[in-house]
Parts: structure tokens; sequence; C-alpha cells
């Protein structure tokens, strides 16, 4: 390559684990190498689900109290309020990031969020839609990550390490193959350290990468997914997204491209877990079609 | 041509003029999507929105491509859908849960009804008519047209062929690198199609790439490029008089040729003799777009 370095191949992600994983430590000179026998981590991911949110027009009262079951799930605590203020505090300016395209996040579910939010004491001046530009982390001191859960044509999964992409002011850095870069926006100074909650909107997924939404790749699926830890929530929805895929066809139908941010962003940049045996899911709710074990 | 954009269609009626999309602001209108239009070629982009009440809204686009071509790449990325024919010129068009892809001459139109009903359905089919009315349909690419059938013994599968140009495209349909590693761009023409071995069932397809660069010398410095990125280890090894080159790599024997501006690829194959079967049998058939190489 005119650069030196070697390209990722498909050949590279065929096979184990650690073979994947020393590919991806060439992602680029300087940067953290691959660490395949890294430290075991542990995640929870909370997956709420109800019959009522797999309907087109979504049901606020449901919506509501899936929301708090959420919370409950991820924080241990009894109420939303309770959870909230275990997650944020009434000093900080959070930032909701919403997914505003392909499959964008139900504003209902914002407006939950955002209520609830001023429900449990946050100021509602303290709650600011931060999707957008660097600008936009760099004035917040919490972010709650909201995107919708959906495959992408250029990087496999467009759920949670994508919905970040703006905060760069450059995405088109991350275009081709340097999507496997995703996961460094969050570690850069302006967004590390900043997400207290991952919080994927899975009421109608998109299952099949677009670039424009195709309805019949859209499925009622009337759930919410969550946790502190978003490569772990992004694998989750990775499993939910390559099931439905493979209940579509009635064979496996991989994403393509496959989805190497997913993996770079445990091995690489260290943000969480991708390995589903270090991930506990908590599901609760509606049981049909759960695709996901 | 100029679209036509009717005022109405069905119950719907027009909100407002339609908008032109180019492809310096494609990106501001469909972040993370334009890239699949421009690697078609695209030239412009009309866009309206139709609104009633008690329904959802529909929204139409017309893509203006360079080629027919181009329009057919488009489409060729999804055969599923319902098959449908739109006025009585010949048009055609794929529905399915609302959305209604379609295409003639150099346009490729996409109609979605955000909520599918029957009166939906009707309105979204009649709008396609209005918008592609005038337009002629046109062959498929010439090197999607001459794709054979059957190959070393395995059966084109249906739906399988993907007219592209761009490396992004052919990742989506088969991930190759994350690098442009075979030279795709706009001045190279490529068909990607599956075909299924006769035995076992089940067994993985055999993918056909065959790409037509403008020239000989264009074909002969991507294949370098793609052994050089692809088959490190073939690198500075004589090729095979036979001018094939095979492999045996993680996910079954790759075989790649060239003659002319014509490079063939053959990947996921259960043996070596399939492989260089099925690009000689393929060059054999494509060959015959080509002019006599020099």
């Amino acid at each position: 390559m005119p650069d030196g370095r070697r390209p990722i191949t498909r050949r590279d992600l065929i096979g184990d684990v650690a073979a994947t994983a020393a590919a991806l430590a060439v992602i680029g000179p300087g940067r953290l190498a691959a660490a395949a026998d890294r430290p075991v981590r542990r995640a929870t991911v909370t997956l709420v689900r109800d019959a009522a949110l797999a309907e087109t027009r979504v049901d606020v009262a449901v919506l509501r109290k899936t929301l708090a079951e959420t919370l409950q799930g991820v924080t241990g605590k009894k109420s939303m309020t309770e959870a909230w203020l275990s997650l944020v505090t009434p000093t900080d300016v959070i930032g909701l990031v919403p997914t505003d395209h392909l499959n964008p996040t139900h504003p209902e579910l914002i407006a939950a969020v955002r209520e609830s939010l001023v429900e449990a004491g946050i100021p509602a001046e303290r709650v600011v839609l931060a999707q957008g530009g660097p600008d936009k982390p760099t004035a917040c001191t919490a972010l709650i990550a909201l995107p919708a859960l959906k495959a992408h044509w250029l990087t496999g999964i467009g759920t949670v390490l994508k919905n970040y992409i703006m905060f760069t002011g450059q995405p088109s850095a991350y275009h081709r193959g340097d999507n496997v870069k995703l996961g460094e926006i969050w570690n850069a100074p302006h967004v590390k350290g900043k997400t207290r909650l991952v919080l994927v909107d899975a009421l109608r997924p998109l299952c099949d990468k677009g670039p424009q939404p195709d309805p019949r790749y859209m499925w009622g699926y009337g759930g919410l997914i969550a946790g502190t830890d978003p490569v772990a929530v992004e694998t989750i929805a990775l499993a939910i997204i390559t099931a439905k895929r493979t209940a579509l066809r009635g064979e496996p139908w991989p994403l393509s491209p496959p989805p190497l941010c997913v993996q770079a962003a445990d091995e690489v940049y260290g943000l969480g877990t991708s390995r589903r045996a270090e991930i506990t899911l908590d599901a609760r709710g509606w049981t049909k079609d759960l695709l996901v074990g | 041509m100029v679209v036509t954009w009717p005022t109405s269609t069905g119950a719907w009626q027009r909100l407002g003029e339609p908008r032109r999309i180019d492809p310096d602001t494609i990106f501001d209108y469909m972040d993370g999507a334009g890239e699949l239009y421009l690697a078609y070629r695209f030239d412009h982009l009309e866009i309206a929105e139709y609104s009633t009440a008690g329904e959802d809204p529909i929204l139409a686009e017309v893509y203006l491509m360079s080629s027919g071509d181009d329009a057919y790449g488009l489409v060729s990325q999804d055969w599923g859908g319902e098959p449908v024919a739109l006025g009585d010129g010949g048009c055609r068009g794929l529905y399915g849960a609302g959305l209604l892809r379609a295409w003639c001459g150099t346009r490729f139109v996409r109609v979605l009804a955000t909520r599918e009903t029957t009166a939906s359905r009707a309105a979204t089919l009649r709008l396609a008519e209005t918008l592609l009315a005038g337009q002629r349909p046109v062959p498929p690419p010439a090197l999607v047209a001459a794709l054979p059938s059957t190959l070393a013994g395995c059966a084109q599968r249906p739906g399988s062929t993907v007219f592209l140009r761009s490396d992004l495209v052919l990742n989506s349909v088969y991930y190759l690198s994350g690098d442009n590693i075979l030279s795709l761009g706009p001045s190279t023409e490529a068909v990607v199609a599956s075909y299924a071995p006769p035995a076992p069932a089940g067994a993985p397809t055999v993918l056909l790439l065959a790409i037509s660069y403008p020239d000989g010398q264009a074909a002969e410095k991507a294949l370098a490029r793609f052994v050089a990125a692809y088959l490190p280890e073939q690198v500075g090894k004589a090729r095979p008089a036979s001018g094939i080159l095979t492999a045996k790599v993680e996910d079954g024997w790759l075989a790649a040729t060239r003659a002319g501006r014509l490079a063939v690829l053959a990947f996921r194959c259960p043996g070596a003799d399939l492989a260089r079967q099925a690009v000689t049998e393929a060059l054999q058939t494509l060959d015959t777009l080509e002019a006599p190489h020099a």
C-alpha cells in the first residue's frame, strides 16, 4: 500500500479471535497493540422488551415503564429517579446523543429520557441535545448515548460506536477501511469518560445495511438495550442483528463489511468487552423472538 | 430530460416544489449514504414529499444517473421484493413493505410510504409510473448480460448478480479489504455473482468477480496490487504458464486471471481445478465483449 502498511483483508478475519486481533493491531502507527491476551473484563447488558412497543406507533406510557425497568436493570436502583441520580448529578450538563439518520432514534424515547431526568431533579436547561460536532460533547460533563439499532453499509453495524462519529469534526476520517478506528473517538479528550449510559433504541431495528432505510428489513422488536460498557452493548446489538438476518434468509447472512470496529474497540482501544462469554445478559419482559441468549 | 412531478398521487398532495440535490450536497441530504450514489456516477437527485390526512407521508426520490448501467447497478444491490410492471413502456420495479425501487433508462426511482396501506401502495406505484414517464428500458450492462448461467458445473444463484464500480459496493457484497485493493472506481465496470456447487447441499457458493478496466495495463496493475495485498506469499513468484493464478486461502481456493482489460477472479472454490475452470469458462464467455487483444 502507498503508506507501507499492510491492509486488513478478508483473510485476516477468517479464523480465531487472536488472528483477527493481530490484524487489527496494524491499523495505524502509534496505536495500542492489540491485546488478544488482555485481562478478563466483565459487563452486564440489560435488555427489556414489551410486545406493545413492537407496534409502529409508540405507546408512550409503555415506553416510560420499559425505560424505568431498563434503568433499574442497569443500576440496581428501585426507582427511575434513584437510577438517574446514580448515573448523573444535578450539576452535570447532560448531553443526549441520539441518531438522526437511516433509522433515527424515536423522538418519544428522547423525550422520555429528558422528562425522566428532569423529574429526577436535573434542571431542564442542563439536559441538552448533543449530537453534532466536537463542541457538543465539549460543552457537556455527561453523555447519554441514544442510538437506534441498525446495520450500516459502510461499517457493518452502525449503532453504538458509530454514534459519536460527528464528535470528531472529521467523519470522513472514519470512512472506508478506517471505520475500524471508530473506537478511538470514545477515547478523545473531549469525549473520554463522559458516557454514563448507552441506551439503544431497539423498538424497530433495521437489520440490513441500507444505505437508506428499507422497511423490508425493519421489524418490531419492542426493546431497549442498555449498559455502561459501550462495546458490550454493541456486541449484544450485533448478536440481535445477526440472528435476525439468519432468520430472514434461513441461512447465515453475514454482515458485509464485517463490523470490525466492535472487536477493535475492545482489543485495540480498551473500551469494553466484545467477548460474549464476558457479558451477562439481563433479559426481561417479552421473550418471543428474543434472538439473543 | 426533465422529471415530471405530479401535484398529487391518489389522495396524497405534493408538499411544495421538488428539491434538487447535487453531488456536492448529497451528504447534507443523506449522511452516510451518499457514497453509494456517487459510486454509480450520480448526476443529481430530485425529491418531493406527498401527504394526506389519515395516512403517513410518501417520499419520492428520482436519481438521474450518467448511464442506464448505473441505474441498473443501484437496483442490483438487492433483487428482493415483488416485481411490478410500471406503465406500458416496459419499466420495472421491485416493491416490498411500502418501498418501491424502480429503474428505466438512466433513472432510478425510490418511493417510500412510511406506513404501507392498500391506498399507499396504489399511490406509490402510480407516482413511480409518472416519474419514469418517457423513459425506455435499457438492457442490463454488457458484463452482466454476458455472465454464464453455469460455471464449472455450478449454477448461477438467482438474484445474486450485482453490477458495481466501487470497492465500497464490492465490500457490501463480499468483503475483500478495507483498502481498494482491486483499484475499482468510476472508470471500471464490475459484476459479482454467486454460483452454487451441485453438491453437497448447503456448500458455500463460488463467487465470481469480473472487472473491466480502462485498458490492459490498468488491469495488470490492479491484479498485481491485489496479489500484493491479498496473496503476499505469491509476490515474486512467476505466474503459471496458463496465466491463471490459483491459491488456497482461508475460505477455499481462489483463481485470478486476465485477458486484455478484463480481470476475472473466483473465490470460495472447493478445489483448485474448479477454481481454474471457473475463471477459464467465465473468461471465454466474457472475453467476447472485448476487442482483439494486442
